[in-house]
């Protein structure tokens, strides 16, 4: 038997990344800007949907991709709103991937949309590297999970096009030196754009979407 | 937990290589995995010898290339690598903090041996 070396050269997770690119082709042209939401589990993604839509009122409507291990908990939550939701169940991946979206992305009225949210598998680690096909990242901190997360996720800090420190309504309760979060942020990401915000009582709200729209208006 | 895709997709890589190059077994893969991927070596391995079992790739030795997070300043040109933590992508000679990323994003098989 022979020993023999041969050379392969090839990027692990191509596969990934040509599925992102068909999806970022089935969007191209229909007007829709598409984000990829990530947070820790319980950080309030699925509510800064909600109340994002309700600030849209009737002027951009939304459509999402909801990402779990199991259930349709979100998307009956969001179906309630009448916000036109699919639900992907992961079973025990840790982050959605590109074919999974592609898988689901044309059930989505997609003529009728001006925004889409995929949310994510809530976690701070592995969705980082894994493009969807999306327009912009968007990584969601709530003050709860205290002022350090940025310093110790720096991955996915660093590729977020916008960051959004949520549930600040819980800064009379809480010791959380959210300064030291947004240096964190701008020591890795200095051109992030950072959003304060309550989900619940929609401070801060305004600013973020007005920052939706505006990169709505770029992409277009 | 996320490595095991990954693990799964080297996998693929060195049985396809393998079935083309009419490989009896492959003995190394030679992978680049940079620093600021998340990806644990470790962890890649681990799957990987239980993905293995009962193919072609079955007793691998999966050899690592680890690629530094390196950063390039935009104001004057200092090629760095950033210090671990807290992880900062200022420029340590002049503090600018708007730097182009050089390396550290790698993952890729390079080459591997099989026997024929």
């Amino acid at each position: 038997m022979a020993k023999k070396k041969i050379p392969i050269k090839e990027k692990v997770r191509k596969g990934n990344e040509e599925y992102a690119k068909e999806n970022c082709r089935i969007l191209a042209g229909k007007d829709i800007l598409c984000i990829n939401l990530m947070s820790s589990p319980g950080a309030g993604k699925t509510t800064l949907i909600e109340v994002t839509r309700e600030f849209f009122g009737d002027d951009y409507r939304i459509a999402v991709i909801e990402g779990d291990l199991a259930g349709n908990i979100d998307e009956k939550r969001l179906m309630k709103s009448g916000i036109p939701v699919v639900q992907i169940n992961t079973v025990s991946m840790c982050h959605l991937n590109a074919y999974m979206v592609n898988e689901v992305l044309e059930d989505l009225p997609l003529d009728d949309a001006d925004f889409i949210f995929i949310e994510n598998i809530g976690n701070l680690v592995c969705p980082a590297g894994v493009p969807l096909g999306e327009d912009v990242r968007v990584v969601i901190l709530a003050i709860t999970e205290g002022d350090d997360k940025p310093a110790k996720y720096p991955v996915i800090f660093h590729d977020a096009d916008a960051v959004v420190i949520n549930k600040i309504d819980f800064l009379r309760f809480m010791d959380v030196d959210v300064a030291s979060i947004e240096e964190q942020i701008k020591a890795i990401n200095p051109d992030a754009s950072i959003f304060k915000v309550s989900a619940i009582n929609g401070d801060g709200i305004g600013e973020w979407a007005d920052w939706l729209a505006m990169k709505k208006k770029e992409k277009a | 937990m996320h490595e095991v895709t990954v693990t799964q997709d080297i996998l693929e890589k060195a049985l396809d290589a393998a079935k083309v190059n009419n490989a009896k077994a492959i003995t190394k893969i030679r992978i680049k995995v940079g620093d600021f991927t998340g990806f644990d070596p470790g962890c890649i391995s681990f799957y990987f010898e239980l993905m293995a079992k009962d193919t072609i790739a079955e007793g691998a030795v999966l050899e690592f290339e680890k690629i530094p997070l390196s950063l390039n300043c935009s104001a004057c040109d200092l090629t760095f690598t950033p210090e671990d933590f807290p992880l900062s992508f200022a420029c340590p000679a002049c503090g600018n903090t708007r730097n182009r990323l050089v390396s550290g994003k790698e993952l890729s098989v390079e080459d591997m041996e099989i026997d024929v």
